[in-house]
């Protein structure tokens, strides 16, 4: 299983899960992962995620996108480091569609 | 006792379709998958066989018998506008912009902080650091985290009059003084013409899985709508497709219909859908005298926000048709397309402002017009039509309602040069 996070600025369904929240966590088998990332669904493993220094506090009050007004600089500046992350995961299944997930995670590069 | 199926128990799967006939499939099975997964409103999918009737005389007035003739299905679907809410990412329906466009989009990325803003119109940010956009070329980028002048916020076509500095076309500064702090970002989707036609896969799911389920091969866009101010905001496509494909028919389908699959795929257990609707009301209609009929520094400082607009329709006539009179096939074998038809209409409250009176006076001499028209004002669920050369039609003056207003019947857009194709363009940022 594989140990992720939402960093989607809006909202995204995966089957009847809804997810609205950035650093809502998941955890999808590497086969499903891959169809969240294919699907264009902003997940990035836990890893990635700590990497990107959300605190708990940003994340309380900015992490729900319904209630997200006007937020700092900071926050806004982590979501988009995590969402080039996404970014560059997906690239990388995309031109690399039968590779398993360690081959196209960070931690694989 | 047979079962029955709910209307809202029906999803759809989109995918891009490289191979004229051949639904995406590897070595006969589908490559369906949850990631396909798009929201929709409507959906229709429905062949049709033409009827053969032999027009000898017969002797008797009584028609005989008939044989079916050529084959062609044909789609439509509506849904709501929605991005996927992360700039840069494509939305679920992108499968069906690719065909409307002949290309997927261009992705735009890169950032820059700003260090202070006019409180003018309009809109002067300074970056203080290199913004990325070519000096004297337009672009869309989303300001965000702006101080003070916070009217800077927002999604905009950017003029760049030099490497740091950028007019955010349409603007309006505040009135609280010069800006400070936030970020131009050029993460965006931009999707844009080129002549070929491409397809896609359009299937539809029921539940439960034993009523029969269909996929439409080889769909061709004819033609898409983009209504504005509507409460949510809703866009339409249709055109043909080469065939309608049943699974319940699966087994006495013929080669064209089976489109290369050996089986029938059944859903994906796992659908994957992004984003959320569009308050369709909220965003910005701007206009200005063509770029190329003056200058983009001319459009950026001249270029007009329209704060009355009511209604406003974009349509896209792709004349992508299916070839149908081929010899030797009941199918379609190839497509063909015409002279895209871009399209816009609207009309607006009528007053004495110096806007509403250019409309007019473009309206009556014919002088090429550009339109950016934002749907939406969350970052990431933006929709830019960003429309160039438009001959405006002469407007109707209307007192239909307590105020009057100004019908621009549908106005068509033309690209700048041939080369460029450029007559519109759709930026999701």
């Amino acid at each position: 299983m594989i140990s992720c996070r939402y960093v989607g600025g809006d909202c995204s369904s995966i089957g009847e899960r809804e997810f609205d929240t950035v650093g809502q966590r998941a955890e999808f088998s590497e086969e499903i992962f891959r169809e969240v990332v294919i699907g264009n669904a902003p997940f990035v493993t836990e890893e990635d995620f700590k990497r990107c220094g959300f605190t708990e506090e940003e994340l309380e009050a900015f992490g729900p996108s319904g209630a997200r007004v006007d937020p700092p600089q900071s926050f806004n500046d982590k979501l988009a480091m995590a969402q080039q992350m996404f970014r560059d995961v997906l690239a990388r299944m995309l031109t690399n569609k039968d590779a398993v997930f360690a081959e196209v995670s960070d931690a694989g590069t | 006792m047979a079962n029955y199926s709910f209307s809202r128990l029906e999803r759809a799967y989109l995918q891009a379709q490289p191979t004229f006939g051949t639904i995406p499939n590897t070595t006969g099975t589908a490559t369906l998958t949850g990631s396909n997964a798009c929201r929709f409103m409507k959906m229709e999918l429905q062949n049709e066989v033409a009827l053969l009737e032999r027009p000898d005389k017969t002797g008797t007035r009584s028609q005989e018998g008939m044989v079916s003739g050529r084959k062609i299905g044909r789609w439509s679907i509506e849904m709501s506008v929605a991005a996927n809410g992360t700039p840069g990412t494509l939305p679920d329906c992108d499968p069906i912009l690719q065909a409307i466009f002949g290309q997927t989009a261009a992705v735009g990325s890169g950032s820059a902080t700003i260090s202070s803003s006019t409180d003018a119109t309009p809109i002067v940010v300074s970056c203080g650091v290199a913004h990325g956009i070519t000096s004297g070329a337009l672009e869309v980028v989303t300001v965000a985290g702006h101080l003070t002048n916070t009217n800077a916020n927002g999604t905009f076509l950017a003029y760049a009059s030099d490497a740091e500095t950028l007019s955010l076309i349409g603007s309006v500064g505040n009135g609280n003084g010069a800006g400070s702090a936030g970020t131009v970002s050029r993460a965006k989707l931009t999707y844009t013409f080129v002549d070929a036609i491409s397809q896609f896969t359009l299937w539809s799911f029921r539940t439960p899985a034993t009523l029969d389920q269909r996929v439409g091969n080889t769909c061709l866009v004819a033609e898409a709508t983009f209504n504005l101010n509507q409460d949510v905001a809703t866009w339409q496509a249709n055109g043909d497709c080469l065939w309608v494909l049943r699974s319940k028919d699966f087994a006495t389908a013929d080669v064209q219909q089976a489109g290369g699959l050996l089986a029938f795929p059944s859903e994906p257990a796992v659908p994957v859908t992004n984003g959320t609707i569009i308050p369709g009301f909220t965003g910005r209609f701007v206009a200005g005298q063509s770029v190329a009929s003056t200058t983009a520094t001319a459009f950026a400082a001249a270029a007009t926000m329209f704060p009355t607009i009511r209604n406003t329709t974009i349509r896209v006539q792709t004349q992508n048709l299916m070839v149908r009179d081929t010899f030797g096939s009941y199918y379609a074998t190839m497509d063909e397309g015409d002279v895209r038809n871009i399209t816009l209409s609207f009309n607006i409250y009528d007053d004495d402002s110096t806007g509403v009176n250019l409309l007019k006076t473009w309206g009556d001499t014919k002088v090429p017009v550009d339109f950016v028209l934002n749907l939406g004002t969350v970052p990431g669920n933006t929709w830019v039509h960003y429309l160039k050369n438009v001959y405006l039609a002469a407007h109707v003056l209307g007192d239909g309602q307590l105020r009057f207003d100004a019908s621009y019947a549908d106005s068509r857009a033309t690209t700048t040069n041939l080369a460029v194709r450029d007559e519109y363009q759709l930026i999701i940022a």
